[in-house]
């Protein structure tokens, strides 16, 4: 499993549990991930959206700048899902050869 | 600093992304930079090319990458096949007609489709196209003394032997500034305003008009007294800036 595969798989997580705002987002991977820069968490986000996995949508603000948020499709459903299932072969595969 | 970073992200993105796409990403950028310095953001985002590469879609980058070579070729390969016009001499006047046809009809299909325009013209463009039609009505204004046989009116430029050395120094430098200003120009209707396709386009009208002339100036064919040997190198240069007029025209609109 690939870094970008892994951090496609922490976005979705999070969109998983409810639509996210964009920028949070970044944040938030960026500061579990600090060694991956924001713009590289950015392009992935854009890449899940081009590839109809999420779709964004404007929130309601009051008075500031209309903030985007994300928020997963079907498709991003079964997206999650199936690199979910790649992710636990991995790690059982780790685990099997004794690496915690 | 922030808006220094914020431009060069600007320029970057328009270069790499089609408009709507790089409109979109910089709208979600200024809030990604809000309130951080250049060092952070060069920390947190990379330098701006590298953050916009990133996102390049490497189909749709190719595809502009090969449209900005064919338009650039159109400006250049007129200009290489001049310095070697013995080689190319019973095709290169069509192939000047298909350059500046190709160069006007490509760059009005890739840069009118993506109009991002408001309603003013931007700073620059005006003085560009006034500059780039007197350049075009110099080339008219040698050409006309040339083809009526009028030297006495040129010897203001310099003296009877030194005439032919300076109108071609004269042509060549005009040239090269037309295509100089035409090549900036298809970079700006990327990076600025689609419209900066206008200037592009009467540089292009203008280098071919320059060099359809200069050809006529280094041409080793001999006309002696034919009568009307003038006539269709005239109609030449009429369709080229008529076409290059239109075309400008277009553009604006």
């Amino acid at each position: 499993m690939l870094k970008k595969d892994l951090l496609e798989l922490c976005l979705l997580s999070l969109m998983a549990q409810g639509d996210q705002y964009g920028y949070e987002l970044l944040r938030r991977l960026h500061a579990v991930f600090p060694d991956v820069q924001e713009s590289a968490i950015y392009a992935i986000l854009r890449g899940l959206c081009r590839e109809g996995a999420t779709e964004r949508y404007q929130g309601e603000t009051s008075g500031g700048p209309a903030r985007k948020y994300y928020r997963l499709t079907e498709a991003g459903k079964a997206r999650h899902a199936a690199l979910l299932e790649t992710w636990r072969e991995t790690r059982d595969a780790l685990t099997a050869l004794g690496i915690e | 600093m922030r808006r220094d970073y914020l431009s060069r992200l600007s320029r970057a993105a328009r270069w790499y992304l089609p408009p709507a796409e790089a409109a979109e990403v910089l709208e979600d950028y200024r809030e990604i930079v809000a309130g951080r310095s250049e060092e952070e953001l060069r920390r947190d985002l990379g330098t701006p090319r590298a953050a916009m590469r990133q996102l390049a879609q490497p189909k749709a980058y190719r595809r502009w990458l090969m449209v900005f070579g064919v338009l650039a070729a159109c400006l250049a390969l007129p200009m290489a096949m001049a310095r070697n016009e013995i080689y190319w001499s019973p095709v290169i006047n069509t192939a000047y007609m298909i350059f500046l046809s190709l160069g006007g009809a490509l760059s009005l299909n890739c840069f009118r489709r993506n109009r991002n325009q408001g309603k003013r013209l931007p700073r620059g463009i005006v003085p560009l196209l006034a500059l780039l039609l007197a350049g075009m009505a110099g080339v008219w204004f040698l050409a006309g003394l040339v083809l009526t046989e009028s030297w006495e009116l040129l010897n203001w430029l310099a003296s009877a032997a030194d005439l032919g050395w300076t109108i071609h120094l004269l042509l060549r430098l005009m040239i090269l500034a037309m295509a100089l200003i035409a090549l900036c120009a298809l970079v700006k209707s990327r990076l600025d305003d689609s419209r900066w396709c206008a200037v592009y386009i009467l540089g292009l009208s203008g280098v071919i008009l320059g060099l359809s002339f200069y050809l006529l100036m280094t041409s080793m064919n001999f006309y002696g007294f034919v009568p009307g040997w003038w006539r269709p190198h005239v109609i030449q240069y009429i369709v080229i800036t008529l076409l290059g007029l239109l075309e400008t025209g277009v553009a604006l609109c």
